[in-house]
């Protein structure tokens, strides 16, 4: 025997010691999965009795409040990535199947939440699993696959995985674990620890999603770990407390949603993109790093001008697509080019936004070319676009060249140093190039909406435990209440938002899906009711999302992010934006208003 | 005459199904009012941007204004 097959032997043993075959204790429900990556063992523990009435964001946050130091290394071996359904995912109401992804965030500093539509919340449901804590860092250079299906679960390493971009090791994960399975996994940039890696999370379709935002890849790349695999199991752990109760409220719930012509018409069609029009006439459409707030092409990147594209141009392109088993709501789309082969899956507003406008492009085809190549790289597009803004102000790319910026990103493939630079995020991005005007706050750069036209969301970038996050309580949603320039009211709007939002991140419901459950919020109990059996009052279901915002920034807080960092970075208090040559101009007592 | 333009499925509210329409100016019309004479439930209504600018419901429409009328979002 030679050298190379001892070794060989070797592995096979090793890997025979730490895989861990678990058949009968994974049968119960809502199991709580940890694995340690150092020491590769994988336990099944029951969760607390205080975790019983929690679930996606307000799980994720609570055991890393629980568990992890505030003050660790978010990519040292103290901080851990928490991957938990929402508390619904799995049953049969619309839209309620999102995964969240909670972590110390390498971005921010701060506690991180970040989810995702795409199949795992469901099948991790179905197989009774409640949360995955992954915690400590391997000893060695491993990709790691962690394997669940309903008889065993497994940790093995796959190493021509390794660096592999996103969609080439979803096809091979596929390949081996079969078509009906679950895939959560990295590219490139979060194995190479990079702060604006995203985590990719396949759909029905096989497409990817992402919890995209603070850098949860990155973290889950210090652990080593590629991919999370998630069989569809045979016998489903979803045990309804009153089935027949649970179906009929979901039916309605269902049937509203598809007679309001916003999530039965409009979404089907035009997506999250149906918002392009609008941010831009409101003059908060992020336009060339962020110096306008309008942009003279917005047409050629607007929703309508999308779904006429896809029509047009047929073949692979569609519209109308579920990222989640049972959505009625099918925002998803394939955005296909000239001969109708697909280019990218799904072009969405905030990427259009950022790595559209913001970057000078008239058009959608570049958008969603450069959509495919941060994709593949896993990162966030939206960190990816303020990025690639403040590079080309920099010198180093062209707005509206295509090619330029193409360029910039086959640096962070390749690993040189500009490139870790910039797959670092806007932040040190901004620092390292001297940029005097960074669109970030709390190290996150900025999403879609300029805060100084549409001041909610200042407020919200200022004061979330998140940073600039949007998907935390974003007021351009807010019917026609408050003035997006006034000073007014923005404090309470957003402090609103806040706890409602993150009270659907907890349940795992996409925020499109709002209308039926904030029209009569006891929906949201009665599911809880005929789902688990556990009755609450109406008014404290908001208490998930209030408790979930309290221990996020009391976590920051001791993490060393103090109230003087409750700030947006100082141009959008001076620089005029136009058109509408707004500054951020809420007084600080309006702000304070919004802190849970 | 004043310029009106329904946004995505508001145009269903338009008796010729055009998004873009003009109407006769009116004095002391509001764009409160204006719903009502379209028929277009309030809580339908996003926001009103009129020559460019965000207004609330009780703006006085001005003769030649130009009047966009966006549906509620949900975000993107």
């Amino acid at each position: 025997m030679v050298f190379k097959d001892l070794i060989c032997v070797f592995i096979i043993k090793f890997l025979m010691w730490f895989t861990v075959i678990l058949y009968e204790e994974v049968i119960a429900m809502n199991k709580i999965i940890r694995v340690n990556m150092k020491t590769k063992e994988v336990k099944i523990e029951e969760p607390k009795k205080d975790y019983e009435l929690l679930g996606g964001r307000a799980l994720t946050s609570r055991i890393i409040y629980d568990e992890v130091e505030p003050e660790c290394d978010p990519l040292g071996e103290k901080n851990k990535l928490i991957i938990a359904p929402g508390l619904l995912s799995g049953t049969a109401v619309s839209s309620s199947s999102r995964i969240s992804v909670g972590c110390k965030s390498p971005l921010t500093n701060g506690i991180k939440e970040a989810n995702s539509g795409g199949l795992i919340g469901t099948y991790l449901s179905k197989n009774g699993i409640k949360a995955i804590v992954v915690e400590s860092l391997p000893e060695d250079e491993n990709s790691y696959i962690l394997e669940i299906d309903e008889e065993k679960i497994s940790l093995t390493f796959d190493n021509q995985l390794k660096f592999s971009g996103t969609y080439e090791t979803v096809e091979k994960l596929f390949k081996k674990y079969g078509e009906d399975t679950a895939i959560l996994c990295i590219g490139p940039a979060g194995e190479r620890k990079m702060r604006a890696a995203s985590i990719a999370a396949t759909d029905p379709n096989g497409e990817l999603k992402f919890a995209a935002r603070g850098g949860v890849g990155a973290v889950m790349g210090s652990k080593g770990l590629k991919a999370i695999i998630v069989k569809n199991p045979k016998n489903s752990k979803i045990k309804y407390y009153d089935r027949e109760a649970f179906l009929e409220l979901a039916k309605t719930i269902n049937k509203e949603l598809l007679a309001d012509p916003k999530t039965g018409d409009s979404y089907k069609k035009y997506g999250t993109a149906q918002i392009v029009n609008a941010v831009n006439a409101i003059g908060a459409l992020p336009t060339k790093n962020f110096k306008f707030g309008a942009f003279e092409f917005a047409k050629n990147l607007s929703g309508e001008t999308m779904y006429d594209t896809i029509v047009k141009r047929g073949g692979e392109g569609k519209t109308g697509i579920s990222c989640m088993p049972g959505c009625v709501i099918r925002c998803s789309n394939v955005y296909p080019d000239e001969c109708g082969k697909k280019i990218v899956s799904t072009l969405q507003y905030e990427t259009i936004a950022l790595v559209g406008s913001n970057l000078g492009f008239s058009n959608l085809d570049s958008v969603a070319k450069l959509n495919k190549e941060i994709n593949d790289l896993g990162l966030d597009t939206i960190e990816m676009g303020c990025v690639l803004g403040v590079a080309i102000d920099a010198g180093f790319a062209e707005y509206g060249n295509e090619e330029s910026c193409l360029k910039l990103l086959e640096e962070i493939r390749k690993n040189t140093v500009l490139g870790r630079v910039l797959g670092n995020g806007v932040e040190i991005t901004g620092k390292v190039l001297g940029a005097n005007r960074i669109p970030a706050a709390k190290g996150q750069g900025f999403p879609g909406y300029d805060p100084r036209a549409l001041k909610g969301n200042g407020v919200l970038y200022a004061i979330s435990p998140m940073g600039a996050d949007h998907t935390a309580g974003n007021a351009f949603g807010s019917r026609n209440e408050v003035n997006p320039l006034s000073k007014e009211k923005q404090g309470e709007l957003s402090r609103n938002l806040q706890i409602k939002m993150t009270t659907l991140d907890s349940l795992g419901f996409c925020i499109f899906a709002r209308g039926p459950l904030f029209k009569d919020p006891s929906t949201m109990k009665n599911l809880i009711y005929y789902y688990l059996g556990i009755e609450i009052e109406t008014e404290k279901i908001w208490d998930m999302g209030i408790n979930t915002l309290k221990i996020e920034r009391e976590f920051n807080i001791k993490a060393g992010i103090s109230p003087c960092m409750d700030k947006l970075p100082e141009f959008c208090y001076k620089e005029e934006l136009p058109p509408t040559n707004a500054v951020f101009d809420v007084p600080e007592e309006e702000i304070k208003k919004a802190i849970i | 005459m004043v310029k009106v333009k329904l946004h995505l499925h508001l145009a269903r509210f338009s008796e010729m199904g055009n998004k873009e329409f003009t109407i006769n100016y009116e004095e002391n019309m509001t764009l409160e009012s204006l719903l009502k004479k379209l028929r277009i439930p309030i809580e339908e209504v996003g926001m009103f941007v009129v020559n460019g600018k965000w207004q609330d419901k009780n703006y006085i429409i001005l003769d030649k204004d130009s009047i966009e009328i966006f549906p509620v979002y949900l975000g993107g």
